[in-house]
């Protein structure tokens, strides 16, 4: 394997409907950032690759349009996943594992607000026979799920409410939070139910931002990181696994998708997730996050979403890559050494992602 | 300006989806007020019948008979949402149900008349039937706890079940905000005032029309707006000779790349008041703007592009024009 | 290139304007089909990619998702990549840089599209607000730069009639093909309406219901597998993607820089210098019977302003000697999401010598190719019958 390592991360503020900008012109500003902070140019950058989805941007080929933030002239060599955009720090990854080139342009643009109405977004992505056609309410299935979980007694619905006063209290330090402040489980306890058992803190504000991960390969990743006055976060495993579809078919409780990855990153990387100082957890919901927790095998002096996470704010197809940046960017300012990023797809945490990253001595 | 224009639209349309066979039993089924199961591996049972089995992937087998009952395992409560189509008026849960004799659980609504108390683990519900089903999931209203216990072989025993369900209506329906941006909304405010705005790249000096922002070679944003003729030249067409629903202009008609007087790109546009066969590629071609009340922030300004020498023009029909 | 790769199993499903199945049983199909040419069960491929082109054309978001059991992907990784009309290639490509990458051993590429679904057209034509509705419907974008191309290279307009005769008597060879049309000929296609001149309507591609998968390996176990099958394996001599902007000013779309840049990358890793001589099959994405010169001059495989003259030659016809499309291509069958794969996997069937009745004889090497957006996004494979 190959040392790659994140070397810088940017990201645009989340914004509840940036009514300003096209898709191009949220990006890139946040590419410019990225690029001018390692000190390199356009040209030097060997491949890319982005995540994004036409459903969110309402029009069919929208990513076409954020290649013009790109700038793909001379010709480049890309691809895009139809997904969030930490799949493509994943095929990223990979080609630079190729040792065809040795840096890498990832970014992710997500836009939440331009749907007026998300249930009319959220049900195209169920099976189009038996769950599409009923058009559930967008929480229905977590709330299902963290129902299923309680159930189990493991964890109590003030839990989730800490959950989210801790999230929310850490964005309070993070500027590109959509949302933040100082909370009081009771008063969050207080709240109506949405979905129960979920209210509607427990459910990750949709918005809009981009952000952009540049991942370079060893000493290359080194000099690049140094520029910058960081050094690289290496990534040293990535594994994902998808779990069936339809969530009657599933044990909701438990993920085993995010066991088997979890194992096989261990195994590539040389040390799990209970040896990690810091997870950013993809948790559109409150509930994922002790589900994840318990099913990663985290330590309990784990730093979980020190950037406030998903419930902060939660840009559709960018929400998932910028885990990974905020997980590596802990390790690049030395704040940590070990760092765990997660990112989930579809209805229930379907389809799970799991980077292990570790930075070294300099 | 430093706003941008935004504005709604919506994106619906009326998939239609063909089923397979086994889907298309199980919506027969329904649709014969009857519920059907489908056997996996050695003795499992799932419902809805699934094409493959969700633990090996192997396609599934046999359909069986179930009774229209189950057990609910969990469950969300919800209010019916404004501006949709519920077919519940109280609030109601979204649950997942064990059909007795089934291996795996259903996911739909039960409804115990607007009552949260009422959802206990283990409740016991029945189907209650859409009054005209179609062969769709949703000829399942919901489930909900029978008002007795039923008496063994009282139930409904439905109707005879028919061919299987071959298609489904899949309607599709978001409405959405467009937001062309700032760098965009110059140009498009200058079309609104019968003014093409350009723009320079300050990188590689190519003038764009229409704009955007910035330059999608040299990513530098471009410099201040300036105003061009709006005459330019034919890069190339096509003449569109296909009648097909929405369209302006009866056909044939000719669409045109058109490269303006001064600029680096092209824009695409209807060339009218010229026969087709007489367009040419190099053809210098003029706007003709749409009556100041009909002016708005598009290309839709321009109603067409025609010959800068008017010996090559000819009238275009008044039915047409007005259309256009 | 690093560690060899080879596509080991192939499958497609017939192609029709309407399929009477679900969209899982569709994909499942292929998969059945490539993994039975493989020998393989589910329990042995670790890695799947999914190629579709754009969701609205069937109105399923992120379609991997609900056909996780149709395509085996139970606990497996999956990614759905997306890249216009070029997705298929773009698809294969990633599942051989995986393997590559050490990161799977066996990768399944799985694609389709369900056109009857919706509607293509309408897909691509949304009005939206500040835009103005020219009704250039679904070829007007693609026939001016056809036009360009005429006006550029002096081509007599028999050229595209020919091309679409040539691919239609193709696809009477493979059963699999959406369009049969065994009586066409040079004089129905010029008398066919003219659609977007100067398209006609048999020198355009349909919209078809379909699928294709493909199974990618290394090298050992392409030779393990293809000793227990004996069916050979496709080596991979050379793969290349390339992407550019669509709306730069001063962008050439008649022959695009970066399909031109990922020919050239594919060929120098295959070691051609000839493409013309060295390569015994194409199977390029050509959607309009015109695109066939374009393609063969932005390639690199005729020279700029003669492609048009391999075809007046007979040289891409079945029996010429370098075939376009033997499969009938594009214009006999398009299954959006998959026809990028298709080429890819007819290539690969040729160097097998698993073509059936549109096997070419003698075929060492062959291109796969795929294109989409606005003519900006590339993808091409050379392979071969030997290992490289």
């Amino acid at each position: 394997m190959r040392d790659i390592g994140v070397v810088a991360f940017a990201q645009s503020g989340c914004r509840a409907a940036n009514r300003r900008d096209d898709m191009a012109d949220i990006l890139a500003p946040v590419i410019a950032e990225a690029v001018t902070s390692v000190g390199i140019e356009r040209g030097d950058i060997d491949f890319y690759c982005s995540g994004s989805h036409d459903f969110h941007e309402g029009r069919t080929f929208a990513y076409i349009e954020s290649l013009d933030a790109v700038g793909a002239w001379p010709p480049i060599s890309e691809s895009h996943v139809e997904m969030d955009a930490a799949w493509a720090a994943n095929e990223a990854w990979s080609w630079l594992q190729l040792g065809e080139g040795d840096i890498a342009l990832v970014y992710g643009i997500g836009r939440g607000s331009l749907a007026s109405d998300p249930d009319q977004v959220s049900h195209t992505q169920l099976d189009p026979y038996y769950l599409a056609p009923l058009h559930p309410h967008r929480h229905a299935f977590a709330g299902l799920q963290a129902h299923a979980l309680l159930a189990t007694g493991t964890v109590t619905e003030r839990d989730l409410a800490e959950v989210v006063a801790r999230s929310l209290s850490a964005a309070v330090e993070n500027p590109h939070a959509q949302r933040s402040g100082v909370h009081a489980v009771d008063d969050l306890l207080a709240q109506p139910y949405v979905a129960s058992p979920l209210r509607e803190h427990d459910t990750a504000p949709l918005g809009d931002a981009a952000a952009v991960l540049i991942l370079a390969a060893g000493d290359r990743a080194r000099d690049l990181a140094a520029n910058a006055g960081r050094r690289p976060a290496w990534i040293r495993a990535m594994d994902h696994r998808m779990a069936t579809h339809y969530p009657g078919a599933r044990d909701l409780t438990r993920l085993e998708t995010v066991e088997i990855a979890a194992r096989r990153a261990t195994r590539m990387a040389g040390f799990s997730p209970a040896e990690i100082d810091v997870a950013e957890l993809h948790t559109e919901y409150s509930y994922a996050e002790p589900m994840l927790a318990a099913a990663l095998g985290l330590a309990p002096a784990t730093t979980i979403n020190p950037s406030g996470g998903p419930l902060a704010g939660n840009p559709t197809t960018a929400t998932g890559l910028i885990r990974l940046g905020e997980a590596a960017a802990r390790i690049c300012d030395d704040t940590v050494d070990r760092a765990l990023a997660h990112a989930t797809s579809g209805p229930a945490l379907q389809h799970n992602l799991i980077s292990l990253l570790e930075g070294e001595r300099r | 300006m430093d706003t941008s224009l935004a504005a709604p639209y919506t994106t619906a349309f009326g998939f239609e989806r063909t089923v397979g066979p086994q889907i298309g039993a199980f919506l027969a089924g329904l649709r014969a007020r009857r519920l059907l199961g489908v056997r996996v591996g050695e003795d499992r049972v799932l419902c809805p019948v699934a094409e493959f089995d969700p633990v090996t992937s192997a396609a599934t087998g046999d359909l069986v008979e179930l009774e229209p009952s189950g057990t609910v395992t969990a469950w969300t409560w919800v209010d019916p949402r404004e501006g949709w189509d519920e077919p519940i008026d109280s609030p109601y849960a979204w649950a997942l149900i064990r059909i007795d004799g089934a291996d795996n659980t259903f996911f739909h609504r039960v409804d115990t008349g607007g009552d949260p108390a009422r959802m206990t683990p283990g409740l016991r519900v029945r189907v209650r039937w859409a009054a005209d089903p179609v062969g769709s999931i949703e000829d399942i209203v919901c489930f909900e706890p029978p008002a007795e216990p039923p008496v063994p072989g009282a139930t409904d025993p439905g109707a005879e079940i028919g061919e299987p369900v071959a298609t489904i209506e899949a309607p599709f329906h978001v409405d959405y905000t467009y937001v062309a941006g700032v760098g965009r909304s110059v140009y498009l405010r200058g079309m609104a005032e019968r003014r093409f705005l350009a723009r320079r790249c300050p990188g590689c000096h190519q003038v764009y029309f229409p704009a955007p922002d910035h330059c999608a070679r040299c990513l530098q944003v471009l410099d201040a707006p300036f105003e061009i003729s709006g005459t330019g030249t034919i890069s190339t067409f096509c003449i569109v000779n296909l009648p097909f629903p929405g369209q302006l202009v009866d056909p044939p008609y000719v669409v045109a790349y058109i490269n303006l007087d001064g600029t680096g790109n092209k824009l695409q546009h209807r060339v009218l008041e010229v026969a087709p066969d007489a367009v040419a590629v190099g053809m210098q071609v003029e706007p003709v703007w749409a009556p100041e009340t009909d002016l708005e922030p598009s290309l839709a300004s321009v109603r067409y592009f025609r010959p800068v020498d008017p010996t090559l023009r000819v009238p275009v029909a008044d039915q047409e024009a007005r259309d256009a | 290139m690093s560690e060899r790769i080879a596509v080991v199993g192939v499958g497609q499903s017939h192609q029709a304007k309407r399929r009477q199945t679900s969209i899982a049983g569709l994909v499942r199909e292929s998969v059945d089909a490539a993994l039975a040419d493989a020998g393989l069960g589910f329990a042995d491929i670790d890695t799947i990619v999914l190629s579709k082109t754009p969701d609205l054309f069937d109105g399923v978001m992120q379609p991997e998702l609900y056909l996780a059991d149709a395509m085996g992907a139970v606990n497996l990784p999956v990614t759905r990549v997306f890249t216009g009309g070029s997705v298929g290639g773009h698809a294969a490509i990633y599942a051989a840089h995986l393997v590559q990458a050490g990161l799977a051993e066996r990768v399944l590429v799985v694609a389709y599209s369900k056109e009857s679904e919706g509607n293509f057209t309408w897909a691509l034509s949304r009005p939206l607000p500040f835009h103005v509705s020219l009704g250039a419907g679904a070829g007007g974008h693609f026939s001016p730069v056809i036009r360009e191309y005429i006006h550029r290279s002096g081509a007599p307009e028999h050229i595209g009639w020919q091309v679409a005769v040539n691919h239609r008597l193709n696809a009477t060879r493979n059963p699999l093909a959406h369009v049969q049309m065994p009586d066409i000929t040079v004089e129905k296609v010029r008398d066919s309406p003219m659609l977007w001149d100067p398209v006609r309507f048999l020198e355009s591609c349909p919209t078809s219901d379909g699928s294709a998968a493909i199974v990618v390996t290394g090298e050992d176990e392409a030779e393990r597998i293809s000793a227990a099958s004996g069916r050979r394996p496709a080596w991979v001599h050379g793969m290349s993607w390339r992407t550019e902007t669509g709306h730069f000013a001063g962008r050439d779309e008649v022959n695009p820089q970066a399909g031109a840049d990922a020919a050239a990358d594919a060929y120098a890793q295959a070691g051609i210098t000839r493409p013309a001589e060295e390569l015994d099959v194409a199977e390029l994405y050509i959607p309009f019977s015109w695109y066939e010169p374009i393609w063969l001059e932005n390639l690199g495989i005729a020279g700029i302003g003669h492609g048009w003259r391999m075809v007046d030659d007979g040289r891409t016809a079945f029996s010429g000697d370098l075939p376009v499309n033997p499969s009938g291509g594009v214009l006999s069958g398009n299954p959006t999401g998959a026809t990028g794969l298709v080429r890819f996997a007819e290539a690969a069937q040729q160097v097998r010598g698993l073509a059936a009745g549109h096997q070419v004889d003698g075929v060492r090497r062959a291109v796969g190719h795929a294109m989409g957006g606005a003519s900006q996004f590339h993808a091409i494979w050379v392979v071969g019958a030997e290992k490289p």
